[in-house]
């Protein structure tokens, strides 16, 4: 039954690290198949989608990285992968935005409270903005942060993946949501 | 707090983690500005690290609009009766539970028309959205009575790209020619229409990259509808694997991941060749032939398959007369048994008056030779003939 034509996903990775944007689109449908199937045997007869998406991409990812290659592979992989997610679920954020308002989107901070899909796409855009910042002065936090809400991994993988000890992600990562939190309380005030 | 310089920034980040670190498991806000001065934090370091210790409100915000948008992303989960334009989902029609191929039914109630509704996955984002809307035009363009037509398009409210299809019922090829017992030229007859089907389509320079049983159906009639031109390269073939391409099916080049060209059909023509006629020519006097000319389509390398599928059509139109085909051409004893059975009558009916004479002979290779020189010609004639050899679908 395996009649997939399409090439091995590291080939797919290699070629999208050297700038060839098919493969990137390819990797994209991929993941995104694989998710749905998933998402089909998961939900099968369930009214409405769970949202526990972060569980779901982690098994998806898993499942794609099927035979598991050196540790640097993977964690090249799971950065590729939740980069890819982060860019393609904003993009897509951000046209159904522009549909919606017909213009930029502006960020939001605590108080403001919106309900629904606006308020969810202006917290998603506003995440991708602060991660972008907090990669300029504290990369590994922000490469944390990114595997944790793009790529659906948990403390154990992250640590497993970056090779790093579980207490220094805890540490990392409560940092980092601090960080996050700080940020948007300081947007709030200005 | 506002450096300029993003080397600042990252040394004043550094030290705010550093004495964020040094606190945080400090039990109350008291104790932890107690420490930061101990610490010898400045007042700007201090405030800013307290302000972050303070309990975060919301901690499952973000994971929430991660989880919705990718929800959005996916689409949700459309179920019978659901609106899409004009067309009513009626049911959901072969794979999976998602349901991403329906059975829709008109729902502007000017008239009826059954068609199937098929979402497409990957196409996110405004470019992506104006190529697929390029490629349907290319699509719409088919217009032939053995291929099913595109007929609408359009984008779900979760932004996710549908395609309209003409709707065929039927029986798979292989399973209708199985059913119905066919004989070979029966089979051949059915084949040649899909292969008509397919030189339409490549000469509007639409390649359907996914050629196999599934996708050719017979009505009740035995009316022969190749679905789905073009939409395996829409789909994305990672998308749909493992349901999509079977692996006989899909050309060496294909399976490499280069991007598919008309040669790709001819070699799952090939291929569906084989699988219509395999079980009827395995006993049969052009068991040979036919095993030639799979064997031809389906060549390893591109070039050396037949130029089109009107040529592997005409190839079978030789067989089916008994005229030497030209997968096996230039085999000298092979033209002249096929000279012989072509004319068999008259030359029983000479061998049994006269011996075998040098005039009977003469006047057999004089025919072949004439046979030959007009293959010659009809192979160049197809060589000139325009090939749509430029894949358009990527």
């Amino acid at each position: 039954m395996s009649g997939n034509p399409s090439p091995p996903l590291t080939v797919l990775l290699q070629a999208w690290r050297r700038g060839d944007s098919d493969a990137f689109g390819q990797l994209i449908q991929r993941v995104q198949g694989e998710l749905l199937r998933m998402a089909a045997s998961r939900l099968r007869g369930v009214e409405t989608p769970s949202l526990a998406v972060g569980d779901l991409l982690q098994e998806t990812l898993v499942k794609l990285m099927q035979s598991p290659p050196a540790w640097q592979d993977r964690a090249h992989f799971f950065g590729a992968v939740s980069m890819a997610m982060r860019s393609v679920l904003v993009d897509h954020a951000r046209a159904r935005h522009t549909d919606k308002r017909g213009g930029d989107w502006q960020r939001v901070g605590y108080t403001v409270s919106e309900v629904g899909e606006e308020s969810n796409i202006a917290d998603l855009l506003t995440l991708d903005a602060l991660l972008r910042q907090l990669a300029q002065v504290d990369p590994r936090a922000a490469e944390i942060l990114q595997l944790t809400y793009f790529g659906g991994l948990g403390r154990e993988d992250i640590a497993a993946v970056l090779s790093l000890s579980i207490a220094t992600v805890d540490r990392e990562l409560r940092f980092a949501r601090a960080w996050l939190t700080a940020q948007l309380q300081r947007d709030l005030q200005a | 707090m506002t450096a300029a310089d993003p080397g600042d920034a990252s040394v004043r980040h550094a030290r705010v983690k550093a004495f964020f670190n040094e606190v945080c498991d400090l039990p109350n806000t008291a104790t932890q500005r107690a420490a930061l001065q101990n610490l010898g934090a400045d007042s700007d370091t201090q405030a800013e690290v307290l302000r972050m210790l303070a309990p975060p409100p919301g901690a499952t915000r973000f994971s929430d609009a991660v989880g919705q948008a990718a929800a959005q992303w996916l689409g949700s989960p459309l179920r019978p009766g659901d609106r899409l334009g004009s067309w009513t989902l009626v049911r959901p029609l072969g794979e999976g539970g998602m349901g991403r191929v329906f059975l829709a039914e008109r729902s502007d109630g000017h008239y009826q028309q059954q068609a199937a509704i098929k979402l497409l996955l990957g196409w996110s984002g405004a470019q992506a959205l104006e190529r697929l809307t390029r490629e349907r035009q290319l699509l719409a363009r088919l217009n032939h009575p053995h291929i099913a037509k595109l007929l609408d398009g359009g984008t779900t409210a979760s932004g996710q790209p549908y395609l309209v299809m003409e709707y065929a019922d039927g029986d798979t090829i292989d399973a209708w020619c199985a059913k119905q017992r066919l004989p070979l030229a029966a089979r051949l007859a059915l084949f040649a229409s899909v292969c008509d089907a397919v030189a339409h389509a490549h000469r509007h320079l639409v390649v359907h990259c996914d050629i196999k049983p599934a996708n050719v159906l017979v009505n009740a009639e035995g009316r022969v509808m190749l679905l789905d031109f073009g939409i395996a390269q829409l789909q994305g073939q990672g998308a749909q694997a493992p349901a999509g391409m079977t692996v006989g099916y899909a050309s060496p080049e294909q399976s490499a991941g280069q991007p598919p060209g008309p040669p790709s059909d001819i070699f799952s023509l090939g291929r569906l060749l084989e699988t219509l006629a395999r079980p009827e020519a395995a006993s049969h006097r052009r068991g040979d032939e036919l095993a030639a000319i799979v064997a031809r389509a389906t060549a390893r390398a591109p070039e050396q398959r037949y130029d089109s599928a009107g040529a592997l059509q005409r190839e079978l139109q030789r067989l089916l007369a008994h005229r030497p085909i030209a997968a096996l051409r230039g085999r000298r004893a092979y033209a002249l048994r096929k000279g012989l059975r072509r004319h068999w009558p008259w030359a029983l009916a000479g061998a049994a008056t006269l011996a075998l004479t040098a005039t009977l002979a003469g006047q057999l290779m004089l025919q072949v030779q004439r046979t030959r020189a007009a293959e010659a010609r009809a192979h160049e004639a197809e060589q000139r003939a325009l090939q749509p050899r430029a894949p358009t679908l990527r």
